[in-house]
């Protein structure tokens, strides 16, 4: 086993890891040696091909397929340099006043928060996208919802000279998204942070973290690691764990760190979502132009679901149609003419859905949709049809009701399926990307893992600084908010530098 | 565990068509793969792509036994695969083994008997296995377990018809019978 050592190490690069690292990185000026510990690859910037499959494999963690116990649910989370936002659509909005005060976490206050996301949006390029740029597919989402009386909003999203290939959940293939990626990541590399890809961490020990470095695997993409394979001992004065909502409580686990914080890996929530999809009677811009402009949220609050533009890939929107045969096949047929919305339910903190680790430390999981859960998707999936026909749209595909498609002379069965609708787990294909929660915030061990700051109960040297720090869901696009509280701990960090170091 | 012999020892070929120099055998355990080499052992965790044998053929380790009802199956979920040729349905195949192969090997067993079952379920109601079926009769097995009142059978279903489709629409030809084009020129590919 190689031995190395540092000052401080950061696990994870996406936009917590990222942003750590950034803020952290002034420090390296005073001779303070920081790492990033990465456990998916760096590509290079012609590897983006925009080709499904074989981005999915090489972007996400298990391919993008990465299941949850009860197996009725995907779950999509980056694993690559810069993380998820590297394969997000860029949509940055600043956290909910309301729902930070109902988070109710000392010290951590909008008045905090809001100025430090508020940097952010400047430091990536956050801005709304000119009119000119937005497709039909978001344009026939906002006409629906204006003819329907809803207010429907644009999402600021973070780009720079976007030129609209559509395939931003497969990696930006022109580097026009400002993820960590693009913007923190860089930043900190050249003050001297180094950055190991490849570098899978195993356990955390007493100021110590055991790794496994990976080879590139045989005509893989990607650069290989700095570091040469093989198994390693990391030293570390300060270890800042910004794995993401499922890696990081199930690290912790597996170091056998939670032993006295039984809220660890408690608390997840993910937002479980629907893909809608509508067939019009013409071809629309849809796979051209960025795919994710437009939100919906008055609902949120009384019938808790969001609705947000989208358009997927060819075998995502099939995966997410549900049935199949030739009303299946009908539909993908006429993708150049498909419009398609994504209901997101706002969930909450509940008993059973948490993460933990199988006999190997692996992460499971446990995820079941409550009644409110399900009535939120139902209602969203309702809306979105009535959305689509208000919009033009000859045929819907309503994954909750019986017999799936809906014609436009059917329209008065919506109704009726709102009353019965089937919803049947495991038969209705939910995924979900905004993973938040197990390692939350709190009081102390009794209610939460770590305090205001995301330093971990009981141990000074280890923070947490990612989404899993969310002691309730955000009911928003998460990745501001993780790095205005990203922002919070590094500043944590640089204060207490002389105690820490 | 499966074990395969490269036949030359320089070149280890993979489907992207660089080469691996100086192998000796490939061994594929649980989506890990082990080199071993003149130079030594290698190890790499979760390949992207499966490493082909000196017939340019993937192994195929879950799907051989099974085959023929799985594409029976596939044909039902997307009728279209009906049309495949034998080059299509290897094509097809390949993406499906090479998606389950970073799964483990309780899932690879977990699929084949849900796959025997589908073949011999209908024997009840129909008499007949499920690859002698009529296309209507599948439809119905099919719809069966799509709509089964035991989650764990619709989670299974979902499962085999999720692999369906990521084999049917993961081939470009799959995905150029949709329609679907995007361009990473964006808006400039449009004009």
């Amino acid at each position: 086993m190689t031995r190395r050592s540092y000052d401080v190490v950061i696990v994870g690069s996406g936009a917590g890891g990222g942003t750590v690292a950034q803020e952290l990185s002034s420090l390296c000026r005073d001779g303070v040696r920081i790492a990033v510990l990465e456990k998916g690859p760096k590509l290079r910037a012609e590897e983006f091909t925009g080709r499904e499959l074989e981005m999915a494999q090489v972007l996400y963690e298990d391919g993008g397929g990465f299941l949850n116990a009860e197996r009725i649910m995907t779950l999509a989370f980056g694993s690559t340099y810069g993380g998820s936002t590297a394969v997000y659509t860029g949509t940055s909005l600043l956290p909910p006043e309301h729902v930070l005060q109902r988070w109710n976490v000392p010290n951590c206050t909008f008045a905090d928060v809001e100025p430090r996301a508020r940097k952010f949006m400047t430091e990536n390029n956050v801005h709304f996208l000119e009119d000119k740029w937005i497709n039909e597919n978001n344009r026939l989402f906002v006409e629906g919802c204006r003819q329907l009386g809803y207010r429907a909003q644009q999402f600021p999203v973070n780009l720079k000279g976007c030129r609209g290939s559509s395939l931003c959940n497969l990696g930006c293939p022109n580097q026009a998204k400002r993820g960590t990626d693009r913007v923190q990541l860089p930043r900190a590399e050249r003050n001297g942070v180094e950055v190991i890809t490849r570098c899978e961490v195993l356990r955390i020990g007493e100021k110590t973290i055991f790794a496994r470095v990976h080879a590139k695997p045989p005509g893989g993409k990607g650069e290989p690691s700095p570091w040469q394979a093989g198994d390693y001992q990391i030293d570390a004065k300060v270890i800042v764990v910004c794995a993401g909502a499922v890696n990081s409580p199930a690290l912790l686990m597996r170091s056998r760190i939670g032993r006295g914080l039984p809220r660890l890996g408690r608390g997840f929530t993910c937002h479980p979502a629907i893909i809608m999809v509508a067939e019009h009677g013409r071809a629309i811009t849809n796979f051209v132009g960025h795919p994710k402009s437009f939100y919906l949220d008055q609902f949120a609050q009384s019938d808790r679901f969001l609705l947000e533009t989208c358009m997927y890939f060819p075998f995502i929107t099939a995966k997410a149609m549900a049935g199949f045969g030739e009303e299946h096949s009908r539909f993908m047929r006429a993708f150049p003419r498909l419009q398609m919305i994504l209901v997101l339910a706002c969930d909450e903190v509940n008993a059973h859905n948490r993460v933990t680790v199988d006999g190997s430390g692996r992460p499971v999981v446990h995820y079941r949709c409550t009644p409110k859960v399900m009535r939120g998707l139902v209602r969203g999936a309702i809306t979105s049809a009535k959305i689509f026909f208000a919009a033009g749209a000859v045929r819907v595909h309503l994954p909750v009701a019986r017999f799936a498609t809906i014609e436009r002379t059917d329209v008065e069965r919506l109704n009726q399926i709102a009353e019965h609708p089937d919803f049947k787990p495991g038969k209705i294909s939910i995924s979900a990307a905004h993973l938040q929660g197990g390692c939350a915030m709190g009081r102390g061990p009794a209610d939460s893992v770590t305090d205001g700051f995301g330093r971990v109960h009981g141990i000074p040297w280890l923070f947490v600084a990612d989404s899993s720090l969310f002691p309730n869901s955000l009911e928003i696009n998460p990745y501001l908010t993780i790095m205005a509280l990203a922002d919070r701990v590094a500043e944590t960090i640089r204060k207490d530098v002389h105690a820490l170091l | 565990m499966l074990i395969y012999i490269v036949g030359r020892a320089d070149c280890c070929g993979n489907s992207s068509g660089t080469a691996t120099k100086n192998p000796l055998v490939c061994f594929t355990n649980g989506g890990h793969t082990a080199v071993v080499s003149l130079s030594g052992v290698r190890r790499a965790r979760q390949p992207s792509i499966m490493t082909k044998n000196r017939y340019g053929e993937l192994p195929m380790t879950v799907l051989s036994p099974v085959r023929s009802i799985f594409r029976a199956v596939v044909s039902t979920v997307v009728p279209e695969a009906e049309e495949l040729g034998e080059p299509g349905w290897r094509e097809l195949e390949t993406l499906v083994e090479t998606t389950l192969q970073n799964r483990p090997r309780a899932v690879h067993r977990q699929l084949r008997l849900f796959i025997r079952t589908i073949q011999w379920l209908p024997v009840f109601r129909y008499g007949r296995r499920f690859t002698s079926l009529s296309a209507e009769q599948r439809m119905q097995v099919l719809c069966y377990l799509q709509d089964h009142c035991v989650e764990i059978i619709r989670c299974g279903f979902w499962g085999l018809r999720t692999l369906a489709l990521l084999g049917y629409y993961g081939r470009p030809k799959g995905v150029q019978a949709t329609g679907y084009a995007a361009d990473p020129r964006g808006w400039e590919a449009l004009r």
